[in-house]
């Protein structure tokens, strides 16, 4: 059964040293889990490893032989296997397509239909895993969809499993049947390498933890001598405060509803519908699965879609009809979950698109020509207030990194006062430091009295911030609970509605 | 039945073309260079028949003319992963431009060349089919023969399956250790011979003669017919069948007294009829099935 060495791995991109001379081994029969920030160089480790990156040196080592490995042909063929972060799946083939796809059984050069079919059945008795092989992958939920990423590398046969960030996109109770996969390949004597963020779920599952940083080494160690402050610090470099909690006193119980939404039908086919209010001076949490309805209840709050029935109302003012530009005005903020495609205009000069949604107002324009001096000035004093690393105003904004990305959208919501601000994935590819300057912000536009709705798939993110937290499921509320009832646990069986 | 006949005739370079043309978009690219190709195969088709004598000459050079002209297409658009749309129109232009100078060249003539020395495509007559079916090109047959063949292999092979994944979701094949460029470079070197054929066809059976714009819309037909299939071959047949009857239709009434720029219009009209009629029946975002594969380029693979 193989260990892994990998010896002085680099790989560059552009000026970008992605990693670092980077030396890592994975015994057998173990799991090694391989953490740091975002852009840490996990990644790539990984994909050179299955041979989608060619590194620029390094070797590796397979139970002490060097090994060439140019493609993920060569990969698999010397039992590699891989779990990627963007699922390698193709929606319109049935299950087991998927499965053999790349080694499939043939008579002559037909395709073994049945042959494939009675394979895959039988693989997935031996592991106990219940998914109908003739369905569609595009009807599958995403966990389905990461067992059925599993079962290729079984089917190949892997005994070196790479799992690239798996858990970002499993609710709690599917993160443990993930372990308990990875428990029983340990005892079947293959490696497991699990690649994370997330220190709690690092250190329940890892018998051994590499950290990087900046693409290079920091240090190994056994779960023994691992704590989750002693990670962090590893990771970042430094120590990170933990958000504070919102404070029950800061709660402005009393206050009037800023946002109401009455029966507002998420997906187009959905009978009934979800309502609620969100309060001045509250974080409203949306916690839920991926493609329950987040995005949808994103687009119809701001607009982006037309709401087909239900009502919204913002601060009084019904403004279900009303156009993207009333809705701002009427004091609508919005941090996009995707900020290179809603957020930002990539391709335009961050002075640009810091007064976004804002160039009409006086203070920056005379007629129809831009005050550039008055523009300018706004400019460089937000980009100081809140941080942002950009060489200067006129470069394109699709140039800065992510968590200097989310900042700029940030700063150009929050500077004009909002009274209701939806928040969907603030901190999604932002990097510890970022993600607690992120959180602070959001706290102090509460502790202003301003109305919050914060959509995030991270539920450590959901409970850490918000007064109250409301589960989709279906493009419907599960349930809508005050912080003090919300257990992890607890939500986690409602995003999935297995309790009541 | 003259009117079947006619379809017949009309469908065929159509079939051809847009059966290589379907493959092609399902491994995600959808090829815009059809007509271009068509016309020079035509071109090609008359020059080795003229040159070599006998018209399968004439096949094989249109054969080599298209493909040599699809690999040009996929080194711009699969390899160096250039606009589709501006490498397909430049090309479309292109093609033009090389049968117009080669045919002053060869034959010191300008908008058409015939003569009695070009071996037409032979009919195929036997004495077993009804009277309508007999006297049809061999084109017609090898068409049927390719359709059925095709038709096989998507359904029921190893690469018909691949072939959809290329399209669909080019990293899952890749990481499967299957090359999607691989993928793509097959179907449109399928794809050139198949509108090789076709030129071939429209220039030494359905006319002995190559008139300078003699593909007449046709490969933009095909295209119409691929969108409208969106890589699933049946739909595509179905397409190609509406068009080709349409066309034959339209020079039916040209024959009846109506004007003949309205009745020539009528294929063009019904691909714009099809292709609106389609998109409102399935508005983009919610469509069920497959996602739609080609949108322009393939992904670039850093």
């Amino acid at each position: 059964m193989p260990s892994l060495s990998i010896r002085g791995l680099s790989k560059t991109f552009g000026a970008l040293r992605a990693v670092d001379d980077f030396p890592f081994d994975a015994a057998s029969a173990s799991i090694h889990a391989l953490v740091g920030e975002n852009g840490a160089g996990k990644s790539t480790v990984a994909r050179c490893l299955y041979g989608m990156y060619r590194p620029d040196g390094g070797e590796f080592l397979l139970d002490g032989k060097t090994v060439s490995i140019r493609s993920p042909r060569d990969a698999m063929r010397l039992g590699i296997g891989m779990v990627h972060q963007h699922f390698m799946l193709v929606p319109s083939l049935s299950v087991f397509e998927n499965v053999v796809l790349g080694n499939e059984p043939r008579k002559g050069v037909r395709f073994a239909r049945d042959r494939a079919l009675d394979e895959v059945r039988e693989l997935m008795d031996r592991y106990s895993m219940d998914i109908d092989p003739l369905a569609p992958v595009r009807t599958l939920s995403v966990g389905l969809r990461q067992r059925l990423e599993i079962l290729k590398l079984l089917y190949r046969r892997a005994t070196l499993l790479v799992f690239d960030e798996p858990t970002a996109v499993l609710a709690p109770e599917e993160i443990l049947g993930l372990f308990d996969i990875f428990s029983t390949f340990r005892d079947e004597g293959k490696t497991v390498i699990f690649i994370a963020h997330n220190l709690s779920e690092v250190l329940a599952v890892s018998d051994r933890i590499t950290v990087m940083r900046h693409g290079r080494h920091v240090a190994t160690m056994d779960r023994a001598g691992a704590t989750p402050d002693l990670l962090t610090r590893l990771m970042v470099g430094r120590n990170v405060p933990f958000p504070a909690a919102p404070g029950e006193d800061a709660l402005l119980r009393s206050s009037a509803p800023v946002l109401e939404i009455r029966d507002l039908g998420l997906f187009p086919s959905s009978k009934e519908g979800v309502s609620f209010d969100v309060r001045g001076g509250e974080i409203l949490g949306i916690a839920g699965i991926t493609g329950n309805g987040q995005k949808e209840l994103e687009d119809l709050l701001t607009g982006l879609s037309p709401v087909r029935h239900g009502r919204i109302l913002l601060s009084g003012t019904d403004i279900t009809r009303r156009p993207v530009r009333e809705r701002r005005d009427t004091g609508m903020a919005f941090i996009p979950e995707d900020r290179l495609r809603t957020g930002l205009a990539p391709l335009a000069a961050v002075r640009d698109n810091a007064i976004l949604g804002h160039h009409r107002e006086t203070r920056f324009r005379s007629g129809p020509f831009v005050r550039r001096g008055a523009v300018g000035n706004f400019v460089r004093t937000l980009l100081a207030s809140y941080g942002i690393a950009a060489a200067h105003d006129a470069i394109q904004a699709g140039t800065l990194s992510g968590g200097n990305m989310q900042r700029l959208v940030m700063a150009r919501e929050l500077e004009h006062s909002p009274r209701f601000l939806l928040a969907a994935q603030p901190t999604r590819g932002v990097d510890i430091g970022g993600r607690a300057a992120i959180h602070e912000r959001l706290l102090s536009l509460r502790r202003d009295g301003g109305a919050i709705l914060l959509i995030s798939a991270d539920l450590d993110e959901i409970l850490s911030l918000s007064d109250r937290i409301a589960v989709l499921l279906g493009g419907l509320f599960t349930a809508v609970l005050p912080r003090s009832d919300a257990s992890r646990d607890r939500i986690g069986a409602l995003m999935l509605a297995s309790a009541k | 039945m003259e009117l079947v006949r006619a379809s017949i005739r009309m469908v065929t370079p159509l079939l051809f073309t847009a059966l290589g043309g379907a493959w092609t978009q399902q491994t995600g690219i959808l090829n815009i260079g059809q007509e271009g190709a068509m016309l020079l195969a035509s071109f090609f088709a008359i020059l080795g028949n003229y040159l070599l004598g006998g018209w399968i000459a004439g096949v094989l050079c249109a054969i080599a003319a298209s493909l040599a002209y699809n690999i040009l297409f996929g080194l711009l658009c699969v390899t160096l992963r250039s606009n589709i749309w501006v490498v397909g129109m430049t090309m479309n232009i292109l093609a033009d431009d090389i049968a117009m100078i080669l045919m002053k060249f060869f034959f010191h003539t300008k908008g058409g060349f015939r003569d009695p020395s070009i071996v037409p495509m032979p009919d195929i007559s036997l004495p077993f089919l009804p009277e309508w079916l007999n006297g049809l090109s061999v084109a017609v047959w090898a068409a049927i023969v390719v359709l059925v063949v095709m038709l096989r292999i998507d359904r029921s092979t190893v690469f018909g399956l691949r072939l959809k994944c290329a399209g669909e979701n080019e990293d899952a094949l890749a990481s499967a250790g299957v090359s999607p460029t691989r993928m793509r470079y097959v179907a449109l070197l399928v794809n050139g011979v198949l509108v090789g054929a076709a030129g071939a066809y429209l220039s030494t059976s359905y006319l002995v003669a190559f008139v300078v714009g003699m593909s007449a819309g046709r490969g933009w037909i095909a295209v119409a017919a691929v969108i409208f299939g969106n890589g699933h071959l049946g739909w595509t047949i179905v397409g190609v069948c509406l068009f080709g009857l349409a066309q034959a239709t339209g020079i039916e009434l040209q024959s009846h007294g109506f004007s003949s720029h309205l009745a020539l219009m009528l294929p063009y009209l019904l691909v714009v009829a099809v292709l609106v009629a389609k998109q409102w029946r399935l508005p983009g975002r919610e469509r069920p099935g497959r996602s739609a594969p080609a949108q322009g380029n393939p992904r670039h693979k850093r």
